[in-house]
């Protein structure tokens, strides 16, 4: 069977160590900070997550921009040159227009004589984040089993709405500024205390299910959406992701320990577009399990 | 006078307006009768103005018959309700005219029974009745009186009895309420009830007072009857703005002139529009926050004969005005859910407007609003269900009133007693359960874990709780119990806050700083809470509210 090379992008916030072990590429994104065009390279090679939430707090315009047309054309060739087809699964299409700009390179590529041979998947998560990143390390280990791209972007298609997000967050303001949030205008003041509870739904929108009162309030609710959503949790790994804020991190992996007890939990940061668009302080938890229902 | 067997419409008429303009005349009294040594008491004001709205409406009738009367005035008493003793007061003219009702004129005997009936159907709307308070002297007067009647008695006998009942009653209020006795004072509510009937006897006795509209006269209530409107309130209803504009043959074509021209332009700049076009006259009534965008317009097409323009915030306060002049310029929009909230404090107002209320009907604890208001609010809504957060217990009663007098949308009144309990429920607005018992239940919820503290000043020296109070210091109080007595503000907040026995363990505080604070209290009370609750989350905002210094929700 021929081999096909599996990809994400820089929402997909998958570690140098998890993207070896699991043999994943990713395409990159940019940020833009106050006009200054940067590499949203998920091993911060040119600024630091401290620098990024530094620039937010201090009122710094910081924007995202998707994954370009030349960068796509570069990677997916890299991968066609060596004889491999191509798998991408992309930042969900609700929140970045990456996934139309793939499909455009897909398409351009695949009329040349040199590729017309060559297949090139193209699967839109729905997710971000670990949601997108936990979404890649499963294709990854079907591909181990031996199953072809055609059934493995199959599987992901049908299965993708049961990587599930839970997040809360100290506030909805980046979110919104940067046009990543559906609520109902109740949820959308700042309210001091009051945190936002929001998953990624069934569009692949983050959308804000509930409010709690208190941080710890809003940590406890999540870990419990968490364990209501979260299937067969002894074969299981719970992805945890914070902002900046490993005591959050350490509260979160005693109690998932201790409300799910997962085969394995996972702690780790947010990568810069993702850390970028939900600002300091977010919080968030994945599990693969029930099928999302929210916004179906 | 002349001893009175037979009572008819004008007789109770006089009885009425009696009562009414007696209590009027020893309000401030009952109003200090507090149980806390703080600037809040209302009960005087607010039975006044329940019965004030009955004695208004009756004032002009020409009806003879009692039972007629009986009606006018307790439909009116039950609008204008204001505060648990209004209402329960309101509930007991209600009975009282259920009894009356049909009739042209009553003997002694079934006057009496009027009254009988009065306190039972006051009791009635109750949930808990707890005696030592209005409905206890309601009661014991009446029966006494009733049963001390013979074929004989004339009118006068009659409340000769009922005073001399009501007023021994009044005096054991405090054997019977522990919190009258400590703070040594009668329940305010009888010493009210009190107040109206020896009214009423003194009509019998030929000294009828003339009824004034007290909200016309100089010693009135502007605090009850405006919502405040000042340096430092938003706009929130417009304009009703009213024109007959002549047009001009110069400016426009008048005979072929077309109403439509101008419609167009008054619907893009208000609504409630009403106009029309008489031969060469235009007359036009519209709601509008730029009522001068809209006159600089008119005026490409005539002179104007008349203008009027009114700030619909601004409350006519002369109850013998009828028309209703709040209104809101705002098109109303179908809701399936919508929140109406008591609040006082321009600060405050914004904030609830900002977390989700639809609308904002002002009061407090000073300044109860009454059942209409209530109903006025409803009205500016167009939604299915409506949720109501009263901010404090003595409004509750009032709002629910208003809700059983509603038929147009379905009120849910939520169990919000304090402006922090107020505060949160609307912090956590939620609608996505989408079903408007579940929505309570959850509002309910939220309450429930609420602890509200306020802080404010003693206007007496007293002792409550152990706590020694002189009288200008702070009084910290935290749900229902003052638990410290400073001689500084911030002072009270943090002794205050210490009483909270989890208070190591709570997580958010909100603080809503009153207008007599000043930026260094500000400082000094967030620095401090900071510095003693470091796991706090603490956010501030300017309430604006009076009386209060503090208000703060845990």
């Amino acid at each position: 069977m021929k081999k096909f090379a599996i990809l994400g992008d820089s929402t997909c916030d998958l570690t140098t160590e998890l993207r070896k072990k699991f043999d994943i590429d990713y395409c990159l994104m940019g940020v833009v900070v106050d006009g200054k065009e940067m590499v949203a390279d998920l091993d911060w090679k040119e600024f630091t997550a401290e620098d990024l939430y530094g620039w937010m707090l201090a009122g710094k315009k910081v924007k995202t921009t998707q994954v370009s047309v030349e960068e796509f054309e570069n990677k997916f060739k890299a991968h066609l040159d060596k004889g491999e087809d191509v798998l991408y699964i992309s930042c969900s299409s609700a929140l970045s227009g990456s996934v139309n700009t793939a499909e455009m390179v897909k398409a351009s590529l695949l009329e040349k004589e040199e590729y017309k041979d060559a297949k090139i998947y193209i699967v839109d998560s729905l997710n971000a984040c670990m949601g997108q990143g936990s979404m890649l390390i499963k294709a990854s280990e079907l591909r181990k089993e031996g199953k072809s791209i055609e059934e493995v972007a199959a599987w992901v298609e049908a299965n993708r709405l049961k990587f599930n997000q839970f997040c809360t967050i100290d506030t909805l303001k980046y979110l919104k500024n940067a046009g990543r949030v559906k609520a109902s205008t109740a949820f959308f003041g700042d309210i001091i205390g009051v945190k936002p509870i929001f998953v990624s739904d069934a569009i692949g929108s983050n959308n804000v299910i509930e409010k709690q009162k208190g941080k710890k309030n809003a940590m406890n609710r999540i870990v419990e959406l968490a364990k209501e959503t979260i299937e067969d949790a002894k074969n299981q790994t719970v992805y945890i992701l914070t902002a900046n804020a490993p005591e959050d991190a350490e509260y979160l992996k005693q109690k998932v320990t201790e409300e799910i007890a997962p085969k394995d939990i996972y702690v780790s940061t947010l990568g810069p577009i993702i850390g970028c668009t939900t600002g300091p302080k977010t919080v968030v938890i994945y599990v693969f399990g029930k099928e999302c229902e929210v916004g179906k | 006078m002349e001893p009175i067997k037979k009572i008819n419409g004008e007789i109770f008429k006089k009885l009425i307006i009696n009562g009414c303009q007696n209590l009027f005349a020893n309000k401030d009294e009952v109003d200090d009768l507090n149980v806390f040594p703080v600037p809040d008491g209302d009960t005087g004001s607010n039975m006044h103005m329940t019965i004030n709205g009955g004695a208004k409406a009756i004032n002009d009738s020409n009806e003879l018959s009692i039972g007629l009367i009986a009606k006018q005035a307790s439909r009116s008493m039950t609008l204008s309700a204001r505060g648990n003793s209004g209402v329960i007061l309101s509930q007991f003219f209600k009975g009282v005219s259920l009894e009356l009702e049909g009739k042209d004129e009553v003997d002694v005997k079934g006057f009496s029974k009027a009254f009988i009936h009065g306190y039972q159907h006051a009791y009635t709307v109750v949930k808990k009745p707890v005696e030592g308070t209005i409905l206890t002297v309601m009661r014991e007067s009446a029966t006494a009186a009733d049963n001390a009647l013979t074929s004989e008695s004339s009118l006068q006998d009659y409340f000769k009895v009922l005073i001399t009942e009501a007023r021994e009653s009044t005096k054991r209020t405090p054997e019977l309420l522990e919190v009258l006795k400590e703070a040594n004072v009668v329940d305010s509510g009888a010493q009210g009830y009190v107040y109206i009937i020896e009214g009423m006897a003194k009509a019998l006795d030929g000294q009828i007072l003339e009824y004034v509209n007290s909200s016309t006269n100089g010693t009135s209530l502007p605090s009850v009857d405006h919502p405040d409107f000042n340096a430092d309130t938003r706009l929130e209803f417009g304009y009703c703005t009213e024109f007959i504009l002549q047009l001009m043959n110069y400016k426009v074509d008048v005979k072929n002139f077309d109403l439509d021209i101008i419609n167009k332009f008054l619907e893009a700049n208000g609504n409630s529009i009403v106009s029309f076009k008489d031969d060469d006259v235009v007359k036009v009534h519209v709601h509008t926050f730029t009522p001068g965008v809209i006159l600089n317009e008119m005026q490409k097409y005539g002179e104007f004969v008349t203008v009027k323009v009114e700030n619909m915030s601004v409350q006519n306060s002369d109850l013998k005005d009828d028309r209703k002049v709040v209104g809101n310029a705002k098109p109303k929009k179908h809701q399936k859910y919508a929140i109406v909230a008591v609040s006082s404090g321009e600060g405050i107002s914004e904030v609830f407007t900002q977390y989700g209320a639809d609308v904002i009907v002002s009061g407090g604890q000073t300044m109860n609003p009454s059942t209409e208001s209530f109903i006025e609010a409803f009205d500016s809504l167009d939604a299915d269900n409506i949720f109501v957060f009263p901010n404090n217990s003595n409004i509750i009663m009032a709002a629910k009133q208003a809700a059983e007098n509603y038929n147009k949308s379905k009120i849910y009144v939520i169990n919000s007693k304090t402006i922090a309990e107020c505060y949160t429920a609307l912090a956590m607005l939620d609608y996505s359960a989408d079903d408007p018992t579940a929505i309570a239940d959850y509002f309910e919820e939220q309450i429930s874990y609420v602890v509200s503290g306020q802080v404010t000043y003693s206007i007496r020296d007293s002792k409550i709780n152990g706590v020694e109070i002189k009288k200008g210091d702070y009084i910290g109080i935290l749900n229902k119990d003052i638990v410290t007595s400073q001689k500084t503000k911030v002072d009270a907040l943090m002794e205050m806050l210490k009483a909270d026995e989890d208070i190591e363990d709570r997580e958010t505080l909100v603080i809503m700083f009153g207008k007599d604070v000043t930026d260094e209290e500000k400082k000094e009370a967030l620095d401090r809470i900071s510095s003693t609750y470091p796991q706090m989350e603490v956010g501030s905002f300017d309430g604006k509210q009076d009386v209060y210094s503090f208000i703060i929700a845990l």
